[in-house]
């Protein structure tokens, strides 16, 4: 009986080494060994692109392009006047726009301001929307485009939102 | 008599020799999990100690940068920055140009919404329409369209729903998806875009015009059969 017991308790002194003391160390093992990773290919991808950066010449056409594309400071004011005037040159009713900033790159420390339009207008007039804010020198890029068509007698209308991104540093 | 007590003896004694071979077993456990268990508190020690030195080298290559050099690394970076999202990009004007090409403009499907994503992968939903005296055929051919454009690939209906008016004109609903390739069109907006405004003419609409109307005779092109 004594004997039964004493085997009971070591058991019981195996499971709670495991649970509290082994197991426990063997996760945050793991969780270490991932972040050491991470840093290690932080600082490799860094060595890359300074590596890359400095294969990269930099043109007066390039400092003009950067200059207009990835502005100093988050120009706002500017990216509401531009979209909206490119929807008024186009006959586009805006009825919603939203802003949202994230980090566009953390290794050279670039953002992105995240630009949603939502609006209506007919078809041509939409296609000729995407094609002016697509080719503006500010540098818009269309990440997501949802449209909702309807078609009457006065022709197709388009009720859409387009997901923009634009650059600044 | 012996024998009986011998035999009863024989089962108790194996009891009392396993019991002992599980407790020999389980305090070797023990041991070896406390003896692992150390060693992974080392393994710890040693992680941590690794850690803080590479966050060491990163702080101190951030703070390597010489302001002056910061500027030049700074250009670079942005034009590295830009060169990749640029790579990244579609250009809808050209996929809706495409659309316009590929989808049979005879008025026998009518297209509602319409949903792309930066990766490519386009949705919309179709319908067939009075016009439309075959929907079904009317709708393979559709399908045959997009499996013709090397730039639309995995086109898939997952279902098509058929609904019967009060005249008894059939009519298809279904939701089409397609992912689009970008081709030398795409990249050649790309460089386009890649002047600054002082060396466009006008943000250059006639050179675009040019491509979109490259766009639509390359398809042409590529299906006379179906333009004849």
């Amino acid at each position: 009986m004594n004997k039964n017991y004493r085997t009971l308790i070591l058991a019981l002194i195996l499971v709670v080494v495991f649970t509290y003391f082994m197991n426990p160390a063997r996760k945050q093992v793991k969780e270490l060994k991932t972040e050491l990773t991470q840093l290690e290919t932080q600082i490799s991808k860094s060595i890359d692109r300074k590596s890359e950066e400095r294969k990269v010449e930099i043109t007066e056409t390039d400092l003009e392009l950067l200059d207009q594309t990835i502005p100093q400071g988050f120009d706002q004011d500017f990216l509401l006047k531009k979209l909206t005037s490119i929807a008024e040159d186009n006959v586009v009713r805006i009825n919603n726009i939203t802003f949202n900033k994230t980090i566009g790159d953390s290794l050279s420390g670039i953002q992105t301001a995240q630009i949603s339009i939502s609006g209506n207008t007919n078809q041509a007039n939409f296609e000729s929307l995407l094609f002016d804010i697509e080719n503006d020198s500010r540098g818009f890029i269309i990440r997501n485009i949802s449209t909702n068509s309807s078609s009457s007698e006065a022709g197709t209308r388009v009720n859409f939102t387009l997901n923009i991104e634009s650059y600044f540093s | 008599m012996e024998n009986l007590e011998q035999n009863e003896k024989t089962p108790q004694i194996h009891r009392n020799n396993s019991g002992g071979i599980l407790s020999v077993v389980l305090v070797v456990l023990i041991l070896a999990s406390l003896i692992y268990g150390g060693f992974l508190q080392f393994k710890k020690a040693e992680l941590k100690r690794d850690i803080a030195s590479t966050q060491e080298i990163i702080e101190a290559q951030t703070s390597n940068d010489l302001p002056e050099d910061n500027q030049e690394v700074s250009l670079q970076s942005k034009k590295i920055f830009i060169e990749e999202k640029k790579s990244e990009q579609i250009f809808w004007t050209n996929v809706y140009v495409k659309f316009d090409e590929t989808i049979p403009d005879n008025g026998k499907i009518e297209l509602n919404n319409f949903t792309g994503s930066s990766e490519g992968n386009i949705s919309f939903s179709a319908k067939t329409t009075r016009a439309s005296i075959d929907p079904y055929l009317d709708t393979a051919t559709l399908i045959a369209r997009f499996k013709d454009k090397p730039f639309f690939t995995d086109m898939f209906i997952p279902a098509v729903n058929s609904t019967v008016n009060e005249q008894g004109e059939e009519f298809l609903s279904y939701t089409v998806r397609v992912n689009y390739q970008k081709d030398e069109i795409d990249q050649n907006l790309i460089d386009l875009n890649d002047k600054p405004t002082s060396q466009n003419t006008s943000p250059d609409e006639s050179e675009v015009q040019n491509l979109l109307d490259l766009v639509r005779t390359r398809t042409q092109d590529s299906n006379p059969a179906e333009n004849e």
